[in-house]
């Protein structure tokens, strides 16, 4: 079982796969619209756990925030991008290239988030794949508009055929 | 025009899309027509005249430009082919700009390089390299498919169709092509008989050149087919086919466009070749996908009439 959800800067869900077959069809599937609610829910949860830390202010290294969520039943990992913004000790430090309007609130990267079941090995391997694929048949088309839904063909094909493996 | 063929001809195709060639070719438009401006700088009359920017002002001096600008020397040839070939293709507007655009880019980038030679040997920059070293250099597919995207994106933005979409990015291929053809067969002599080069005038070779040598000093490899059509009355059709082609290797096209292949710009790479080797023709790209191979391209190449007498008055 394996789900993947991409989530955009603005903590808006840009692309959802299930590749896994559901014990009954009839229950348990949620509505687009709930998945867009617990995108943003995790997406402000992130942000709130890379707070947490009280010696955030004075460590040299970004607090990336929550990594990874286990349960009985799945387990959730995250992948934020580099391409972010993140503003460290007063001084304004971009890891992107973007001209991004720099905020006082640090600008996350793109997020991948990846649902398994349970001690999953390959977890980090698998949204590192993601990542290339976005970045090859996602970034490189000219059809598609960063930050809007992805619909392309060529990535839900290479998606699938990754996480069916 | 001491320059090597090569620096200039890949500079052009990207430049003269760019509008601020468009401006400082307006601006050398101007000093010409305008009889009582003092003998001051391009670069003053560059300043006087960027802010007008009322696009009927820039057609009628674009107009008049075409009667007053004399070319030196025997660039003249050159020059006059390629406007000619914009005029056929382009929107009536954009017609008189880019038929002089091509005039002022040579000029252009002929004074740029006579001043970076002068001033600075540090570096030697991508397209001053000495043309036949870098025959085995590779460009990285990553920054091809970015500029390409760019390009489609770009075109995209300046059509009203699919088709309309397709003639642009082929004529930026036919570009590109005529250029490539002359690298290659400029290479393919020198380093078989310098002496006696030799050229095919069969139709059949050449296609299968085009399909070999051609395809294999452009893309690295060469096609996967080269079909002829069995159809009754279609005999002047071939069609060269690749299971992963080069340009449409990162693109996906959406379904509401589904007849567009962006492939258009080998085809107009394709077209070129032929045209320049003497075998006019109408090339189109399709996409046909197949299984294993959703990006699996043919490129129908349709022979000119007189292709196909020429061939029969050969005989077999």
């Amino acid at each position: 079982m394996s789900s993947l959800w991409i989530i955009n800067k603005a903590g808006g869900l840009i692309y959802q796969a299930e590749h896994f077959t559901h014990p009954d069809p009839s229950v348990g599937r949620l509505s687009s619209n709930e998945y867009l609610v617990l995108a943003g829910t995790l997406h402000g949860i992130h942000a709130i756990t890379s707070k947490l830390s009280p010696l955030q202010q004075h460590s040299k290294v970004n607090d990336t925030g929550l990594e990874s969520l286990e349960a009985d039943g799945f387990s959730l990992r995250v992948m934020v991008t580099l391409t972010g913004e993140f503003k460290r000790e007063g001084e304004a430090c971009s890891s992107s290239n973007l001209s991004l309007p720099s905020s006082s609130l640090p600008l996350p990267g793109t997020k991948f988030v990846l649902l398994t079941q349970p001690s999953h090995p390959r977890q980090a391997t698998i949204l590192q794949k993601c990542y290339e694929i976005y970045s090859d048949l996602v970034m490189k088309n000219p059809f598609y508009t960063s930050e809007m839904p992805i619909r392309v063909e060529a990535f839900d094909r290479a998606i699938e055929s990754l996480l069916k493996r | 025009m001491n320059q090597t063929p090569t620096s200039t001809g890949r500079r052009n195709p990207i430049q003269s899309f760019l509008p601020n060639q468009f401006s400082s070719r307006r601006s050398s438009t101007i000093s010409s027509s305008s009889t009582n401006s003092p003998s001051s700088s391009q670069g003053s009359n560059l300043n006087r005249f960027f802010p007008s920017k009322d696009p009927q002002s820039w057609n009628r001096f674009g107009n008049e430009k075409s009667k007053t600008y004399e070319i030196p020397n025997n660039n003249n040839n050159v020059i006059g082919n390629r406007s000619k070939f914009f005029g056929s293709g382009a929107d009536p507007s954009n017609h008189p700009s880019s038929s002089s655009s091509s005039s002022s880019v040579i000029f252009g980038s002929k004074r740029e390089s006579a001043g970076s030679g002068s001033e600075s040997v540090s570096k030697v920059d991508v397209l001053e390299r000495p043309r036949d070293r870098t025959r085995y250099e590779e460009v990285s597919n990553s920054s091809l498919a970015f500029l390409f995207s760019e390009i489609v994106k770009y075109t995209q933005d300046r059509v009203s169709g699919i088709s309309d979409l397709e003639r642009r990015l082929s004529l930026l291929g036919y570009h590109v092509g005529s250029r490539l053809l002359n690298l290659t067969l400029h290479r393919q002599e020198m380093s078989n008989n310098p002496k006696q080069p030799k050229r095919e005038v069969r139709l059949l070779p050449t296609l299968i050149w085009i399909h070999g040598t051609f395809w294999k000093s452009i893309f690295g490899k060469q096609a996967d087919s080269l079909e002829r059509s069995t159809e009754a009355g279609r005999g002047d059709e071939y069609m060269i086919s690749t299971n992963n082609p080069t340009f449409s290797g990162s693109i996906s096209v959406p379904k509401e466009m589904s007849q567009l292949s962006v492939e258009a710009f080998t085809a107009g790479i394709v077209e070129a070749a032929l045209d320049g080797l003497g075998f006019p023709a109408r090339v189109t790209a399709h996409t046909v996908p197949t299984q294993e191979h959703p990006n699996r391209t043919t490129i129908l190449i349709k022979l000119d009439k007189s292709v196909m007498e020429r061939e029969e008055s050969f005989g077999s």
